[in-house]
């Protein structure tokens, strides 16, 4: 009996070892390919870079565009694709460990890691070259350079996204709207009616009160405090200083309207709990009226809808105004991550770094990230770009070499594959009507040493408390007592003081 | 314990000499080494283990120190400031701090209450299955949970109880009752977190007590079925001395553990109305550390939690050798 | 035991089955609901409030997943390290779990106590990155198997019951001049078959399951093991960003897949790694077997 049981066993680890060491040379075959390289200076330049990829599937060196980039700007390019659901973490963690790629890219540069580093001398201060590089320098992209600026200094190259058109901000069912004859809210009372009328008047017909009127969470009704407090961001400017819109009278009232919206059933049940892709599922089974997302998703998400209701019209709002009639729409500065590239790199390399940049912000560059190949992956016809299918297999479209370099349009903000032409039209009309709303950010890309170590703890309270409030978990007396404390907090006010000092010294260098 | 009487019979064999000091030190010297060439094939076995624990856990470990300095990686360890006790100072003087150590023994506390039992209690239910095919059966079933990753988990469990989506509030409405929030509930969340726990792990647990009775020799049953022992008194006798020693040396581990909670489970299931019962140390940290970059201080907390660990686990190894149980070393 | 049964047993028997079966029922319900909603049809699911049974059966999903390359390639990387990982990480655990369960052996104490060190103590994840980085793993798949061959948990479970086995067996096979390495793979292995094969499911699974360290170690999207791809498709990176981003983040024209795609992969990752149970149920009882016999 032991004897057959150790056969078995015996046997038995045979086999798996047979199986394991012939899957591991299977693998091991598909997986080598080591880097080689020489020096030759006619030779293409190497550039190690690293960038968020929103697209499924991440490209390699052997796809077509991929190539016609080397091809046109003589480098070997080695790109580390980031996926977004954990690029944070990640990006954070290669910051500290000091392992950077040549072309380094960052989501934010209020980043605490990296404005140590930056303090710390890491990276080139790039301000000197950019003036050599035509595209660069380009009028289009001169606010850019400026918003990106950190003491003065030019120590990144942005990634342009266009400052109108993004940001979380309510798109409705259009024809929700149109079918109880309701005109397109302007102010938070008419916003609050309009969803009223969703939850009460059967906008979909079936016989049922079962629309939720706003697919919302707690993260993504932001645009609220927003509106009440007429600034963007968290700094509002009060007798020459800032102080944080979170200790304000407004963001009270802001409060109490989404308590109101949510006792009165306008959002779901789970506010507190939902993800954001949990209200995208929402809105796209048809069952709500609305949600805050970028215009974009006028058909990103839009197209989807119609999937389920053919008859969806899901169409982005312009502007919310407040009491005091200040208008209120969402609006950034015009990049979304920075590149940097870390002092090891020689200064020969920069300047090729830089040359890369410059193609890829020229025209030709930008199109060919966006588009592709003219005559391969798209037709221009009555000055219209129509893809062909050979698009789809080169991958181009949104992600891989479009998520290294945008196009420097406000189509990045408002535009989608496959977007019908009304509405589109009807986007680039809301978005010009939305640039003429000047909605202030004072505390725009202003950095302070108390805000990285102390803001994100007390924001974080904050809103919590908020939540806990909206769905009736806490009193907003105890809210009220919180925002007392804080008024006299002397942490708080050591980062709005420091935050005072950047603005001013800002404005000075203005 | 036997290793010493061990000892003394190696000094015993190899020790025919008088005991000069000078010479002792030759002898033992003498000694090590037949010792070591008789055992090289031990040492050959063990030695991959070694390296992977000198590669992987040592070298990484003395980078602790940055938990002492204001690190920065591009000054490297050797050039960051040193800060003494800065970050502990300013952690422990945190308003903060009480609220995670309270949290982090509260949901360890009920794992170690509701969920280190379970799979003993299930192991021993199974066991008194006589019926083969439908002990395979229970068997395979509840091992599936354990196979499925928390982000599922935490999908299935809004299936199931979200307020608006969820099955038993479904349930609930279509009888003509109001609706419960469960999710958003700070009274229910801990509840919620060893419920899950239980789910997932509880069958999978049962394996290695299911292998530790399995070592049970069946004379032994037969022989306190002849003297007339009914079935709780077998389970009590024969069964549970049995897993006596893997209880045990799980019970020591868990407690070493007692300041880790399941960072994944908590860090989905966490939302705002819930913080003040859900933030935990490991969720802090990677909320402090990973996402706003304050490396040194995240890495003040881990140590301290890992001191913790350290004399937990002393104490209770220390306790379970005065009670005359089996012991970790 | 063929022994007559008394009616309070019956009892017993009857209920201890009905709780477990109730039980079980209770650990697969969800399950069994993951399983239906991959095979519903997707607008049937946008459009129905409660589906327990589809009305319209649907492939989709499925025929989807397996013809995408990404996604077959995931699932042989994750078959890689759930096989060699295993067995590399049975090998090591083993070997030194064995080497200090001799009692006899120098130097045992030491090794024992730099083990209960390192377990206690959890480096963190940036010296892990360092030295992984340092050995030049990055986006190899061994960065996913040598950081995690074992624990100071395994190496004293599996000394456990190693401790268990009778050191007389062993002397006499070293007295019949077996060398230790043959005593460790024909007597201990054998004799302690059923620790081993619940290790070997202990580190399949974990391999199988291998996600942190593969985010952090690897970025060649082709080198990707399941598990990351799965949390790619279920978490949308706004919920775990959040803060200053988040507002752009959710411009990003980014694709949600639909539910039933999820399931439809959760189902597929999940599979296999059962599949394996069955097979090894057999040397369960085998092991079993082999332990009542000794002696």
């Amino acid at each position: 009996m032991k004897k057959q049981a150790e056969q078995s066993a015996r046997q038995w680890f045979i086999k798996t070892f047979v199986v394991a060491v012939g899957t591991s040379l299977l693998l091991s075959a598909c997986g080598g390919g080591g880097k080689s390289g020489s020096a030759d200076s006619s030779a293409p330049t190497k550039i190690q870079m690293q960038t968020l990829n929103y697209a499924t599937e991440f490209i390699d060196n052997t796809n077509p565009i991929w190539k016609e980039f080397e091809k046109r700007t003589n480098t070997q390019l080695d790109i580390t694709w980031l996926s977004p659901t954990t690029s944070e973490e990640k990006i954070n963690v290669m910051l500290a460990s000091g392992d950077l790629p040549e072309v380094t890219f960052v989501e934010s540069l209020l980043n605490p890691q990296l404005q140590k580093m930056i303090g710390q001398g890491v990276f080139w201060d790039l301000t000197p070259f950019i003036k050599d590089y035509p595209n660069l320098s380009q009028p289009a992209l001169a606010e850019m350079w400026t918003d990106s600026k950190v003491d003065g200094k030019n120590y990144s190259i942005p990634r342009y996204y266009p400052s109108y058109g993004g940001g979380a901000f309510p798109i409705l069912r259009k024809d929700w709207m149109d079918k109880l004859g309701l005109q397109t809210p302007t102010t938070m009372d008419q916003f609050f009616d309009v969803l009223k009328a969703f939850k009460e008047k059967d906008p979909n017909g079936n016989g049922q009160a079962d629309e939720i009127p706003y697919a919302a969470n707690s993260d993504t009704m932001g645009f609220v405090y927003g509106v009440f407090n007429g600034v963007q961001g968290a700094w509002k400017l009060k007798d020459d200083k800032l102080v944080p819109t979170i200790t304000e009278d407004a963001s009270r009232d802001a409060l109490l309207w989404i308590k109101k919206a949510y006792d009165a059933g306008l959002f779901p049940k789970d506010f507190a709990i939902l993800k954001y892709s949990q209200t995208v599922d929402l809105i796209r089974g048809g069952k709500s009226g609305g949600t805050s997302q970028s215009m974009n998703h006028a058909w990103v998400t839009g197209s989807k809808i119609r999937e389920v209701v053919p008859t969806a019209d899901y169409m982005p709002i312009t502007y919310l105004q407040n009491a005091e009639g200040e208008k209120y729409t969402p609006s950034g500065s015009p990049y979304y991550g920075v590149y940097l590239i870390p002092k090891k790199v020689p200064e020969a390399k920069v300047k090729k770094i830089l040359e890369f940049f410059d193609y890829a912000y020229d025209k030709e560059g930008n199109e060919l990230a966006t588009y592709g190949i003219e005559g391969v992956d798209y037709t221009v016809e009555n000055g219209r770009k129509i893809p062909t299918p050979q698009a789809a297999k080169d991958q181009v479209g949104d992600g891989n070499m479009n998520n290294l370099i945008h196009l420097i349009s406000d189509d990045m903000s408002i535009g989608a594959v496959g977007m019908p032409d009304d509405v589109y039209n009807r986007n680039v009309e809301i978005v010009n009507e939305r640039k003429q709303i000047k909605t202030p950010n004072p505390g725009n890309e202003l950095y302070s040493e108390a805000y990285n170590k102390y803001y994100p703890e007390i924001s974080k309270k904050v809103s919590d408390m908020r939540t806990k409030v909206i769905i009736g978990k806490d009193t907003i007396e105890n809210y009220d007592r919180l925002i007392e404390q804080l008024r006299s907090d002397p942490t708080l006010k050591q980062v709005a003081d420091e935050m005072t000092e950047a603005y001013h010294k800002k404005m000075e260098r203005k | 314990m036997s290793e010493t009487s061990m000892g003394g019979q190696s000094e015993q064999r190899s020790a025919p000499g008088k005991s000069a000091p000078l010479r002792e030190i030759t002898l033992k010297k003498r000694r090590l080494w037949p010792d070591l060439r008789r055992d090289k094939y031990l040492y050959l076995l063990a030695m991959p283990g070694l390296l992977f624990f000198i590669i992987f856990k040592y070298i990484p470990i003395t980078n602790l120190v940055i938990g002492f300095q204001d690190y920065s990686p591009y000054l490297g360890i050797m050039g960051s400031k040193w800060v003494g006790f800065e970050h502990f100072v300013r952690f422990f003087s945190n308003p903060d701090f009480w609220m995670l150590l309270r949290n982090t023994l509260g949901i360890s506390l009920m794992n170690l209450v509701f969920f280190f039992p379970a799979p003993i209690i299930l192991a021993l239910m199974m066991n008194e299955v006589r019926n083969q095919i439908m002990k395979r059966s229970v068997q395979s079933l509840i091992y599936i949970p354990h196979f499925l990753s928390w982000v599922l988990i935490y999908g299935l469990t809004y299936l199931m109880f979200s307020q608006s989506e969820g099955l038993i509030n479904k349930l609930l409405e279509a009888s003509g009752k109001s609706t419960v929030d469960i999710l958003s509930n700070p009274h229910y969340f801990w509840g919620m977190l060893t419920v899950q726990s239980i789910w997932k792990e509880v069958g999978w647990g049962t394996i290695i007590f299911l292998a530790a009775i399995a070592g049970v020799d069946p004379q032994q049953y037969e022989a306190a079925v002849m003297d007339g022992a009914g079935r709780f008194r077998r389970m009590w006798h024969i069964t549970l001395p049995a897993m006596r020693n893997v209880i045990m040396i799980l019970f020591i581990l868990r407690l070493g553990t007692i300041m880790d909670t399941g960072f994944e489970q908590v860090y989905l299931m966490m939302n705002a109305a819930v913080t003040e019962v859900a933030e935990v140390f490991d969720t802090y940290v990677y909320r402090v550390g990973i996402r706003q970059g304050e490396f040194s201080y995240s890495t003040a907390i881990g140590l301290f939690k890992s001191v913790v660990g350290v004399v937990l686990v002393v104490l209770a190894n220390k306790a379970a050798k005065r009670l005359g149980q089996d012991s970790l070393y | 035991m063929e022994l007559s049964l008394t009616w309070k047993d019956r009892l017993f028997s009857l209920s201890n089955g009905g709780l477990l079966i109730l039980f079980s029922l209770a650990m697969v319900f969800p399950i069994y609901y993951t399983i239906v909603l991959s095979f519903t049809d997707p607008t049937e699911y946008y459009t129905r409030d409660l589906i327990l049974w589809p009305h319209h059966w649907s492939l989709d999903a499925y025929r989807y997943l397996l013809g995408n390359g990404l996604f077959v390639n995931s699932v042989l990387i994750s078959l890689f390290l759930a096989t060699v990982g295993t067995l590399l990480s049975l090998l090591v655990t083993g070997g030194l779990a064995y080497a200090i369960s001799v009692r006899r052996l120098r130097f045992r104490k030491t090794m024992m106590v730099m083990i209960l060190i390192t377990f206690l103590f959890t480096p963190g994840l940036v010296p892990l990155y360092m030295v992984v980085r340092n050995l030049g793993l990055i986006d190899s798949v061994w960065s996913l198997i040598l950081p995690s061959l074992t624990s100071g948990w395994y190496v004293l479970l599996m000394k456990g019951f190693f401790d268990s086995i009778p050191d007389s067996l062993e002397e006499a096979a070293r007295i019949d001049g077996c060398t230790e390495i043959s005593v460790f793979w024909r007597i201990i292995i054998p004799l302690s078959l059923p620790a081993v094969v619940a290790f070997g499911l202990f580190f399949a699974v974990g391999y199988w399951n291998t996600y942190f360290n593969a985010i952090m170690f690897i970025n060649e999207q082709n080198k990707w093991p399941l598990q990351v791809l799965l949390q790619n498709m279920l978490v949308d990176p706004t919920t775990m960003g959040g803060g200053e981003n988040a507002n752009i983040s959710v411009t990003m024209n980014r694709q949600m897949p639909t539910e039933t795609l999820k399931m439809a992969a959760v189902v597929i990752a999940t599979v296999p790694i059962m599949l394996v149970y069955p097979f090894l149920q057999k040397h369960f009882a085998k092991g079993a077997m082999v332990g009542s016999v000794k002696e």
